[in-house]
């Protein structure tokens, strides 16, 4: 055999399978922060000094690397969650709603001034986030499972749920809310339930710890369970798996569930470890930037740490970026999204040159038998 | 063609890694050496919104010219980088740092207190936290809704005028307290109502809110909206004998038919006091008519009666005759 390397795809719904290899991110992030640079130019302002504050912002200072991780945060618990599902074959883009789901549990068990130690607190806060996620999460994980609605649709429209019904619970006279306040925000949690400052005069807490442990977990799960197995399975032949004696229908609806899940805590991490306090709107669009470092990690769990500590970096430093050079606010998440398209495309042509090559062998081969 | 593309990444990135060991010294030694007073401003929104977030910054800019100021801004800060970005300016110096917006107090505050040395100025908002260098500053929303009240209550035929509103946050409810206030000034018994859509930027569901009031017997409309007053305006326009009582923005160049006055907002010189330095004394300010925080605008639309009533009003309010909040 001429090509004896078999290239990995990943079947991804509705996009297609894409070819994976080391280097297709990197050309790709290249191309990404390329266009990136076109559009700084063109703003009027010189890329090179754009993207050395950038970099600076992400790297330049001890301060710098706390904001990143801080941002990070939520992306790798996020990202990790929606990259299950890519390996099930869902999309599960319901990260944001989780995360007010799980931001609500976590305020609500967070606020009470309970006697017991930081520890107790900040765990009992977690789990309340985690079932209030999981809860919030079962209604599009059980219509996908078993009435074969698409969970696409479903779960969007539960982020807006929960993003009113947390805009509902921070306004008076509701308990949770904050009287006399200028902005809808809940009552300060205890400070048993604050997570500790790691760096003094950073905002950084122990949330990354958290993200990577999750993300190794669930690598360890997909890799070596019955239970990653079967959903890599899924992933890769639905029909195969039923008829492998896989209960589909359950695991749909666990591979959705551990994703809101993931999506609760990662809620329950910003409100517990940066803000204090449930705000409205304080997601902001990181539940979609999940799905975005789940795709740039084409669904693999240790590979969600690299997209989302280069999110975070993107983030991060973009805000540095346009302080210093004046360059639009907005400009970062245009560098984000031109960087997953540009992952996305180059995937794309990748795998049509490998059809093609396996085509042209393949050729050859019939040929060689039609002559013997 | 892989290769290709490979060492083409390679080239690129090893590029930009070159670039940022060799420029990165100088891009920090060129600011230094001066003596400016260096005033940063963070926004929740664009700073070309055509609203607050726009006006704000060019009141600023506008002291900066005349100061000769160093300033900053960032623009469209989510809440989950607020700390990061005001820690950032306070890190790099800057003496006045200004968090425009109610969703700052929680972010200004901690920084406040990790850098005593520098001012730091919680706008449109009345609560410093205790704070000694955080000070916070806002333009009068009694004054502006105690002005509204007048105006409507010259201009109303049914006694029955609505104010609609995105949400209730605090200024609200004063302004919907001094709105009440104002309407009592000419002696007609009239009957208010105040509708929250939910939204400050929906101009459909601002124009379906208005259509209903209308419905119901109102005749005249107080918005107090962003970029939604366009579908209060839009209403009144498309009914018969409604009039609008313009907020925020002087809204009678937009719809000169139905807008019999406004009481204009000076974001402008909410931004500009700030950066100029003038509310930094770490106490509550509040920008009423005497500070220039409010203005009247009165359009042809509106009576002799109610224009000069308007007037006094205003007069009332400079002398401090008006029992509203400040």
């Amino acid at each position: 055999m001429k090509n004896e390397k078999q290239p990995r795809f990943l079947s991804l719904p509705g996009i297609g399978d894409l070819a994976l290899s080391g280097v297709r991110p990197l050309i790709g992030i290249s191309l990404g922060l390329l266009a990136g640079a076109v559009l700084i130019a063109i703003s009027g302002v010189n890329p090179f000094t754009a993207y050395v504050a950038m970099l600076q912002g992400a790297l330049g200072s001890p301060q710098a690397i706390a904001n990143v991780l801080v941002r990070a945060s939520p992306l790798l618990l996020g990202g990790v969650g929606v990259a299950l599902g890519i390996k099930a074959g869902l999309w599960n883009v319901g990260i944001e709603g989780y995360m007010y789901a799980g931001a609500i549990g976590a305020t609500w068990v967070g606020i009470a001034a309970l006697p017991v130690s930081p520890l107790v607190h900040i765990t009992l806060a977690i789990l309340a986030a985690g079932v209030v996620a999981v809860i919030w999460g079962v209604a599009p994980a059980y219509l996908r499972a078993y009435r074969g609605v698409n969970e696409v649709i479903s779960t969007i429209m539960m982020n807006y749920v929960a993003i009113f019904l947390v805009s509902y619970l921070v306004h008076e006279p509701q308990p949770m809310a904050e009287p006399g306040s200028f902005f809808p925000m809940s009552l300060q949690l205890a400070p048993t339930a604050r997570l500790p400052i790691l760096l003094r005069g950073s905002s950084l807490h122990p949330g990354f710890i958290i993200g990577l442990a999750a993300c190794i977990l669930f690598y360890l799960i997909l890799r070596f369970t019955p239970f990653g197995f079967r959903t890599r399975m899924l992933g890769v032949n639905p029909v195969g798996s039923r008829y492998a004696g896989v209960n589909v229908k359950r695991q749909i609806l666990f591979v959705l569930l551990i994703g809101a899940l993931a999506g609760g805590v990662a809620g329950a991490v910003e409100v517990m470890g940066l803000k204090g306090r449930l705000y409205m709107d304080f997601v902001a669009g990181v539940g979609y930037e999940s799905v975005a470092v789940a795709l740039l990690a084409a669904g693999n769990p240790l590979g969600v740490i690299a997209s989302a500590l280069f999110f975070a970096a993107l983030k991060a430093g973009g805000a540095t970026m346009s302080i210093q050079t004046g360059v639009g606010g907005p400009m970062t998440i245009i560098i984000e999204a031109l960087c997953v398209i540009f992952v996305i495309g180059v995937g794309y042509s990748e795998r049509k040159r490998l059809t093609r090559a396996d085509k042209a062998v393949k050729g050859d081969e019939e040929v060689k038998h039609n002559v013997a | 063609m892989k290769k290709l593309m490979f060492s083409c990444g390679i080239l690129v990135i090893a590029a930009m890694i070159l670039t940022a060991c060799q420029s990165a010294p100088a891009a920090t030694s060129a600011p230094e050496g001066e003596k400016q007073t260096k005033v940063a401003m963070v926004l929740p929104g664009l700073k070309t919104d055509e609203a607050f977030n726009q006006y704000t910054y060019e009141g600023m800019m506008r002291a900066a010219k005349e100061f000769n100021l160093e300033t900053a801004y960032r623009e469209e800060v989510k809440q989950d980088e607020q700390t990061e970005i005001i820690r950032q300016f306070a890190q790099q110096g800057y003496n006045i740092i200004i968090g425009q917006g109610g969703q700052f107090g929680e972010a200004l505050q901690t920084v406040a207190k990790e850098f005593p040395d520098q001012k730091f100025i919680f706008s449109v908002a009345t609560d410093t936290g205790g704070v000694p260098n955080l000070t916070a500053a806002t333009v009068s929303y009694s004054h502006a809704g105690y002005l509204a009240g007048v105006m409507a209550c010259y201009t109303t035929k049914t006694n029955k005028v609505a104010m609609i509103l995105g949400e209730w946050y605090d200024p609200h409810k004063q302004m919907w307290d001094s709105f009440q206030k104002g309407l009592k000034t000419c002696g007609k018994d009239i009957e208010a109502n105040a509708v929250t859509t939910g939204s400050w930027s929906d101009v459909n569901k601002a124009r379906e809110a208005s259509l209903a009031l209308v419905a119901d017997g109102t005749d005249v409309l107080f918005p107090c909206l962003d970029a939604a007053f366009v579908g209060v305006l839009t209403a009144a326009q498309d009914s018969k004998d409604v009039q609008v009582v313009g907020g925020v923005i002087d809204m009678a160049p937009i719809a000169p038919k139905v807008v019999v006055g406004s009481v204009v907002f000076n974001w402008d010189e909410l931004g500009y006091q700030e950066a100029a330095g003038m509310l930094v004394d770490g106490k509550s300010h509040v920008l009423g008519m005497s500070e220039n925080g409010i203005k009247l605008v009165t359009n042809d639309l509106l009576s002799a009666d109610g224009k000069a009533s308007a007037e006094k009003a205003v007069e009332d309010l400079k002398a401090g005759k008006v029992d509203v909040a400040p």
